[in-house]
Order: structure tokens, then sequence, then C-alpha cells
């Protein structure tokens, strides 16, 4: 699923929620691309984790791409890059 | 902008205005424990808020700021002259900071400057800092050594749960999370997720992660809890040293211990009234107010059709309703009010400084801060008064060996004072300088045509001349006044808050300003009267009695405008005439007594109908110039009622008598 914003904020989140529930009721792997994307807060990552449980409940593999640098400082400064499996390059 | 960004500059003026009335403070009264306080609270505010918006410029430098400032709470460090000039400075220099990170630009060169050269003056000061001027311009971190705080470095357990409602009190933990980092070096940060619902059960605004962090830092637990002291209600925290294992076991049994017991304990526990200040956009209490404008005028309609009915039920209903709106209407108009004094502490700087500059000594007082008046007024009046201070300081009082010659102190004093009158505010700018010089302005006021050569004009008018556009006195333009292009202006804003203005003075012994400020804008209590076929309004509080124009009266005026009152001469006014109404066919003639300032004047009117809750609405421009009639309202039966201008009818009584 491409995420096409430049920011995932509180903001954003209500409706991306109801994106990736119609997208994960077809069972099918989930990658969560993020090109694009620079900027995001708690509240987005924290969907982003319950898209990863919900996608593990369910055995259905779960990825993030496209990741961006800024995204990534995001998550290595909240402890999230080794849920997700982002590091720096 | 966004909402929260608009929060924190709202409240970043605040501080910066409490940082500034501090260190004014103390250059006037002494260095004293108070105002340090306000002063470190004030920049340790700035510093926190700052950090949760990222803005890390100022963060960094409030930090430096606010290290010196907690060695001089401690009495380690002593706050000197030279030591509060350079916190204006900071004070000033954090102000440009903010606006810079607010519009999201960069930091300039010469801000970059600045910045530097403070920091530089303030680590000097630091006990315990490597006292280095800065050289780093790109973005400034500076760590300064608590000497009060373990010199060791230790590891910190801080264990964060998010409040299910974190989120939307609009505060960023990542910002927070990012500013431990400043404390120390984060070793591991450990998410906890395990409430994260998966997504069928999912609420997007909910909360429901938390933090396990250790750090590593030479840091006390107050500094740690200090990050997260503007969200300390939103999140439950858990802070101790690792080394200290017992605690740590000691805490998990306490915690077993306190679940068993909150449930028995929780019932019998009764909830304490918590009292906070809430921030609320002034537009939502405009429109507050507009509603309930809106619901007084109803009740008024209903009462009329009470009593049109004579429903004797129904009109208590209204005369209760009304008593209750008035309540409301009440309470809601003192949300609007504040206390003049907040406002008027910054203008002790401003004369400290201009006087200073034109190398003059002067001793500025303020009286009757504690004044209230409505907000938006306080804000509006600010620079016109600024504009009048400004005045007295450079051309009211006289140089200290220009004083000295005439026999006066070498320092001058200038005054500024606020107290209620009569439904109005009052503001006085007062100085003992030379006083204005009559012959000059009304020489310069016939030279620019603005009066004739012939007008018979009296001290006053003449000095309320310097309210007339492009009408300056002083020799030379200073950067300060005297380009005459303020004193209109200041007339102009003034009178746009249906105030008044005026200047008396004395030679040789100086001037004195008075404003006179209605207390609020938007509703007023009034006195109802006809006179002809038209109704009016007469702000209530300017009332001082009313009564009969008996025929005693009428025979001893001898055709005359005015009546002995109690021996005293009390100039008429007939709004019959005056409006050009026609003739009523009133049983009795009625005199209403207003008084304004020092002015008395009776209103001769045809009917007194009683108090009545006056809404007040703006009249077009088909009014514009009428003189005496400041706005409308609409009465219960729907129709127009005329509001007094009471201040410019007294205007055009005195200038008809002369």
């Amino acid at each position: 699923m491409h995420i096409n914003s430049e920011k995932i904020t509180i903001y954003e989140v209500e409706e991306i929620c109801k994106e990736f529930l119609s997208t994960l009721k077809n069972g099918e792997a989930m990658d969560v691309n993020l090109d694009g994307v620079v900027k995001i807060d708690m509240p987005a990552i924290q969907l982003l984790v319950s898209v990863l449980k919900t996608c593990k409940a369910q055995s259905t593999p779960f990825s993030l791409s496209h990741v961006s640098n800024e995204v990534k400082e995001t998550l290595k400064v909240t402890g999230f890059n080794t849920l997700f499996g982002v590091n720096d390059e | 902008m966004n909402e929260e960004l608009e929060l924190f500059l709202e409240d970043s003026e605040e501080q910066l205005t409490y940082m500034e009335n501090a260190l004014v403070a103390m250059q006037e009264n002494g260095v004293n424990e108070e105002d340090i306080g306000a002063l470190f609270r004030a920049m340790h505010t700035i510093k926190g808020t700052a950090g949760m918006f990222g803005f890390d410029d100022v963060v960094s430098f409030a930090h430096v700021a606010e290290s010196l400032l907690s060695e001089v709470r401690s009495g380690t460090v002593e706050l000197t002259e030279d030591m509060l000039a350079l916190f204006l400075l900071c004070k000033d220099h954090a102000q440009r900071l903010i606006e810079v990170a607010s519009q999201n630009e960069e930091v300039d060169d010469a801000l970059r400057e600045t910045n530097d050269d403070l920091l530089s003056k303030l680590l000097i000061l630091t006990p315990g800092t490597d006292a280095k001027p800065i050289q780093n311009k790109t973005n400034i971190n500076i760590k300064t050594e608590k000497a009060d705080s373990s010199d060791k470095e230790e590891l910190w357990h801080i264990g964060i749960t998010l409040h299910e409602d974190f989120f939307t009190s609009g505060m960023d933990i990542i910002n927070t999370i990012s500013y431990i980092n400043d404390l120390g070096h984060i070793q591991t940060i450990k998410p906890m997720i395990e409430k994260v619902p998966l997504l069928q059960d999912y609420d997007p605004i909910g909360a429901y992660i938390g933090f396990e962090i250790e750090l590593q830092a030479v840091t006390t637990k107050d500094e740690i809890e200090e990050v997260f002291e503007f969200i300390l209600d939103d999140l439950d925290i858990e802070i101790f040293k690792k080394s200290d294992q017992e605690e740590l076991e000691e805490k998990s049994k306490e915690k077993k211990k306190v679940q068993k017991k909150v449930t028995s304990t929780k019932k019998d526990e009764k909830p304490k009234p918590k009292h906070f200040s809430l921030r609320v956009d002034s537009s939502k209490v405009d429109q507050l107010i507009n509603q309930i404008s809106e619901m007084v005028i109803a009740n008024a309609r209903i009462a009329g059709r009470a009593d049109r009915l004579d429903d004797t039920d129904l009109l208590e209903s209204t005369t209760i309703m009304t008593d209750m709106l008035e309540e409301v209407r009440s309470s809601v108009m003192n949300i609007r009010m504040v206390q003049v004094g907040d406002s008027f502490n910054k203008f002790k700087r401003i004369v400290g400084d201009t006087s200073k500059k034109i190398g003059k000594d002067i001793k500025f007082v303020i009286h009757g801060g504690e004044t209230e008046l409505d907000k938006m007024v306080v804000e509006k009046i600010s620079d016109p008064i600024m504009h009048m201070l400004r005045n007295s300081v450079d051309h009211g009082v006289e140089m200290p060996d220009e004083r000295v010659v005439v026999g006066k102190d070498a320092q001058g004093n200038v005054t500024l004072s606020a107290y209620p009158d009569a439904g109005t505010i009052v503001i006085e700018i007062r100085d003992d300088g030379k006083g204005l010089d009559k012959e000059k302005i009304l020489a310069k006021a016939i030279s620019n045509g603005l009066v004739s050569q012939n007008s018979n004009l009296s001290d006053k008018d003449i000095y309320n001349l310097i309210f007339a556009a492009g009408l300056s006195t002083a020799d030379k333009v200073s950067d300060i006044s005297g380009r005459g292009v303020g004193m209109d202006v200041v007339k102009r804003n003034i009178e746009d808050l249906r105030g008044t203005v005026e200047i008396d003075s004395t030679p040789g012994k100086g001037s004195l300003f008075t404003v006179r400020l209605p207390l609020t804008l938007a509703i007023i209590d009034g006195f109802l009267i006809q006179s002809g076929m038209t109704k009016y309004i007469i702000p209530l509080e300017m009332i001082q009695e009313c009564i009969e124009l008996s025929k005693e009266y009428k025979e001893k005026m001898h055709g005359n405008e005015f009546i002995n009152l109690r021996d005293s001469i009390l100039p008429l006014l007939s709004i019959r005439e005056y409006f050009n109404e026609e003739e009523s066919q009133a049983d009795r003639d009625n005199i209403v007594v207003v008084r304004y300032g020092e002015y008395k004047m009776g209103l001769q009117v045809d009917e007194l109908y009683g108090e009545f809750q006056t809404v007040i609405k703006p009249l077009g421009e088909v009014f514009e110039n009428v003189a005496g009639i400041s706005g409308g309202t609409i009465l219960g039966s729907g129709e127009i009622a005329l509001i007094f201008d009471i201040p410019k009818l007294m205007e055009q009584k005195i200038k008809e008598t002369r």
C-alpha cells in the first residue's frame, strides 16, 4: 500500500487507518510503501505498529519500503527501527 | 499557523513579559528571591515549551541562560546590575529566536553572532562551564555541568506510559525523547507495544504505547522530571537509577500491593476539585458574548409581549430570566477583564531605556495596576500610552541640569495611573516637566491653518491642539518622538475604543494626559428614555440623578439653558431641540443629570422608562457624522433606540455655550 502523502500525522491517521483495514481484508502481504513520506509522528508510528500486529495475527507478511532518511531517524530516536527492521544503510 | 503553535507563541509572549517585569523590578528595587524565581521559571518554561516544538536554537539558548539563573537562584552567583542588563538582552534575543523559529526562518548571521556573543557572556558567568567563546556556527548544543548535581555519570531508567488521551493533548513525545538525549546519552530505548490493539479495534487517536529508556548521564531525577514537566498530567512516569536495584525491587513489590489496594480505596476517595487556568481563543468568548447579546434582545421582546398581555406569570419568568442573563453576562464579561498592571509593567523598560538614551534621569511610577479592563482594550491602548509616555520623557521632563537651574530635583518624575470612575476607566500620564508652551502651540496651529488668528481659545483648547494632525512643536525631530504624526493617531485610536483623551498643563510644573475608556465594548447597563418620537439609551453609570423640570425651575431659567441645582449651575441640553425631534405630549419635562469626568450636564427629555440591558450594535455610515450618538440597540418591541455618546454631547454643549 502506497502512502500518498509527504507526512503521516495525527491529522491523516484516521483516513489511512481505514485504507489499511480495507487492504488487510484481502489477506495479501502488506508492504507499506513510504516513498515520499518525510514526516511521521507518534500516532502514525503507533498505527504502523497496529498494522504490524494485525498482520502477525493473520500470518500475513508485513514490510516497510522506501523509508526516507527523515523517517528512519524518527524511528531510530523512538526505538521503533528494530521492530520494523529499518536500519541505517 | 496551527493552534498549538499559536498557543505556544501566546504563552512565550507571556513568559517574556514575566521575564522583563522581573528584571525591570529588580533594576528598580534591587535583587530579590521572588523576582529571581519568576525569571528562572519564565526561562525554564520557554525552554520546555520550545523543546516540544523542536525549536532547538531557542532551547539551547534558554538552557544556558537557565543554567546561570539556576546558579543565581541557589546563591552561587550574585546577580549584579550588569547581569540584569545582560538578561534583558537575553530576553530580547530569546524573543527574536522564537519569532524566527515559529516562522520557519533560518537564523541569519547577525542573529547567530548575537547568539554566540550572549552565550559566551552567560557561560563566562556560569561556574563549572568551559567559558570559551562558542565557535559553533550551526546548531548550538551546550551542556553546563551543574555544581549541585552528582558529578558521576550513572545509568538511569525512565519508564513512560502514555495516557490514552495523550495524542489529543497536542504534545509531541518524539521531541521530548529527543530532548532527553540532551541530558546525556540514551543507551537503549525500547517501545512497549503490548497494549496496541489490532486494527479492527483500533482508535486512531488513542495512545497505547510506552517506552523503557536507559539514559547514561550526569544528572538528577529532578532534571529528568523537568523534561516531562509540561506533559506530566498526560503520562505515567517512573525514574530511578539502575544501580538502585533495591529500589527497583521495592517498587515492583509496592506496585503489586498498590494494585490490590487500589480497588478497595478508590471508592472511598472523593475527587478533589482541581483548579486550572484555561487558554481560550478570544474569538470564542466574543462569540459567547454575541450569543448572550441576542438572548438579551430576545428576552426583552418576551418581556415586552408579557407586559402588553398583562400576563403576570410570564412577566415573573422574564424578570427571573433578565436577572440570570445579567449574571451570565457579567461572568462572561469578567473572563475578558485583565489587570492593567501586567501590560503597564512593560512601560518601565521603555521609559528607562528612552530616558537613558537622551541623558535624562526619570523616576517612573505606576499606580492602580490592579484596575481591570477588557483585554482587547488593554491591548489596543498600549501603543497610545507608549506614545504619550515617550512624549513626556522626550519633551516634558527637562534635562537634569535644566531642572536644577529652575530649582527642581535633577531626577524627573513620570507617573502612570489607572482607576475606575463613573463607568469608565481613567488612565493618567503625569510628568513634572516644563509643561506645554501655549504660545508655541498656538503659533504653530495658526501657521498650519488649524485655527484662525482671532480665535478665542481657552488654555485647555490650545493644549488639546497637539492632538491635531501634523502639529509637532519639537524643535528637532528625534527618533523617540517629535514627528507630529503621533498624537493625532493617539487620539484616533482612543476614540476608536469609544474613549476620550485630554491634556492639561501648567507652565514649569508639568503636563497631564487623561484618557477615559469604557469598561466594555459589547453590552452596557443603559437607561431608556424618550424624546419626541425617538427612544434613546444613556449609559447608566454616567447618570447621577433624574429630576422633574418643574415650573419653579422653568420660571427661574429666564430663557437660559441652565438651572440652579442645589446651588450649582447645571447646563441643560434639550434632546428634542438638539436632534430636531417633534413636540411630545408628555405630561412632564424631565432632566437626567449625567457626569463625565469633571463635567456635569442635564439632558432634557420627555419620558423616563428605566434600566435596560443594552446590546451595543454599530450604526451604519449614515450615522457616522451624527455627533452624540455612539451606536444603536434593539428594544424588546423590535424598535431601535439610539445610544448617547455623552462625552460628545458635552463637547457640543460646551462649544455651543461659547
